[in-house]
């Protein structure tokens, strides 16, 4: 009789101790779960903002722009307006031209302010052109949560 | 005794159901998990295919609107850059600086064979109909539209408005067809032909099935244009030294039209094995009615 006791209670601790593993595993897959979700959400911002910025044109406006400063803090406050606001973002673009005397692109940077302070985030590429005077740029586009 | 092994039993099963659970929960959340990223793979995939595609239209220069089953192509020639070697600085651009490691991108040809996107055809095809609109190169010093003879009464309506934006036509009085064409009442064409300051224009109506040149002659003799129709061009139109502007309007019997190269792209993810290969579509301005 005292034996089956202790058999029992050695028997609810096992699963006592299971259900804690069990919580704890859950735990950390519904971590890694809803961090794919935070990254599609980031994804699905950062296209969407890079794409209408294609299409109206103001990509292709950056390589005609005489104030390089006001256009990246107008696609600053663009970008703040438009993702949502527990995201933040920030734009790397890259303006090359193509030198016909030395065969090669000459290319520069200008980056917007923020830092990221997360490991989740996305990072978005979109290539523009201006064909009719041999232009290209990349924008780079790096969005993650407050 | 008996009462403790069987307390130890259902323990035991309880704790084997309790991991076989565990067990389920974690192939499920890896599953899913799996299938999430792929997801993102594939938008990444499909957003590169259509990014490179955009372009590809804006340095070839077409620049077509859709309302409602109303197709309008404008143009104009001949081209004011070179086109082949931009598409060839652009692939240059997009595999040096845009292109990550991991993506793959590979132009190929109607046989899926890897080409160079400067070797793009200079014609693009209007799906249903195998309607095709194009130039004999990328110099631009043409236009022919072509559409098999069977697919002609999918055309209800065809207006061609060129403006010639240069050259000196003698009196406008004095083009006229080849032979007559006779009046038209369905699936006709219209052919409007007007100079820069719209002082001399012409105006005709026929029928799709007519066929004929029209004899024109200019005062300018270093620029001239020869305009055909029928039989296999719906369209053919030659300039010489003109700058033209067109807009040429298909009315369709669908809106369900899609132009598109006949060469394809291919973008592939080598980590994931992720591709999507297709037809370089002609990115369409698509209007409400």
């Amino acid at each position: 009789m005292r034996r089956g006791v202790v058999f029992t209670l050695d028997a609810l601790v096992a699963v006592v101790i299971a259900v804690i593993a069990l919580t704890i595993l859950m735990q950390m897959l519904s971590l890694k779960t809803s961090s794919w979700s935070k990254e599609i959400s980031l994804y699905n911002s950062a296209q969407d903002f890079l794409t209408s910025r294609d299409k109206n044109d103001t990509l292709e406006n950056i390589f005609t722009s005489t104030d390089m400063n006001s256009t990246m803090s107008s696609l600053n406050i663009s970008m703040t307006s438009q993702i949502p606001a527990s995201m933040v973002a920030r734009m790397n673009i890259t303006t090359c031209y193509y030198n016909q005397t030395a065969l090669a692109f000459n290319c520069s940077s200008t980056i917007t302010a923020q830092n990221s302070t997360t490991n989740v985030k996305s990072v978005l590429r979109r290539v523009f052109t201006d064909p009719t005077n041999n232009r290209y740029g990349i924008a780079v586009m790096e969005v993650w949560y407050r | 005794m008996k009462r403790g092994f069987m307390l130890t039993a259902i323990t035991v099963v309880l704790f084997m159901v309790l991991i076989n659970t565990a067990f389920q929960y974690s192939q499920s959340s890896s599953a899913y998990s799996k299938r999430i990223s792929e997801m993102i793979v594939s938008e990444k995939v499909s957003y590169t295919f259509d990014d490179i595609t955009e372009d590809v239209t804006r340095i070839v220069g077409f620049n077509i609107t859709q309302r409602a089953s109303d197709l309008i192509i404008a143009d104009s020639l001949p081209a004011s850059i070179n086109v082949t070697k931009n598409l060839a600085l652009y692939e240059n651009f997009t595999r040096n600086y845009y292109l990550t490691p991991e993506i793959e991108a590979k132009f190929l040809d109607k046989n899926n064979q890897p080409i160079n996107l400067s070797a793009l055809s200079s014609n693009i095809s209007i799906s249903p109909f195998n309607l095709t609109y194009g130039y004999t190169n990328f110099s631009k010093n043409d236009i022919l539209i072509k559409i098999p003879s069977s697919q002609l009464g999918a055309i209800q309506y065809t207006w061609y408005n060129l403006t010639v934006t240069s050259g000196n036509f003698s009196n406008f009085s004095s083009i006229a067809w080849n032979s007559s064409p006779a009046p038209c009442s369905m699936n006709c064409m219209n052919l409007y032909l007007v100079d820069n300051f719209a002082i001399n224009q012409f105006n005709s109506t026929f029928n799709n099935t007519y066929s004929g040149y029209l004899n024109m002659s200019f005062v300018d003799q270093n620029c001239s244009l020869e305009i055909r129709v029928g039989n296999p061009y719906i369209l053919n139109l030659t300039n010489h030294g003109c700058s033209i502007s067109s807009q040429i309007q298909l009315t369709l019997n669908t809106s369900n039209i899609q132009p598109h190269f006949p060469e394809k792209l291919s973008i592939r993810d080598i980590n994931y094995n992720t591709s999507k290969t297709d037809n370089i579509d002609v990115i369409v301005r698509r209007m409400l009615k």
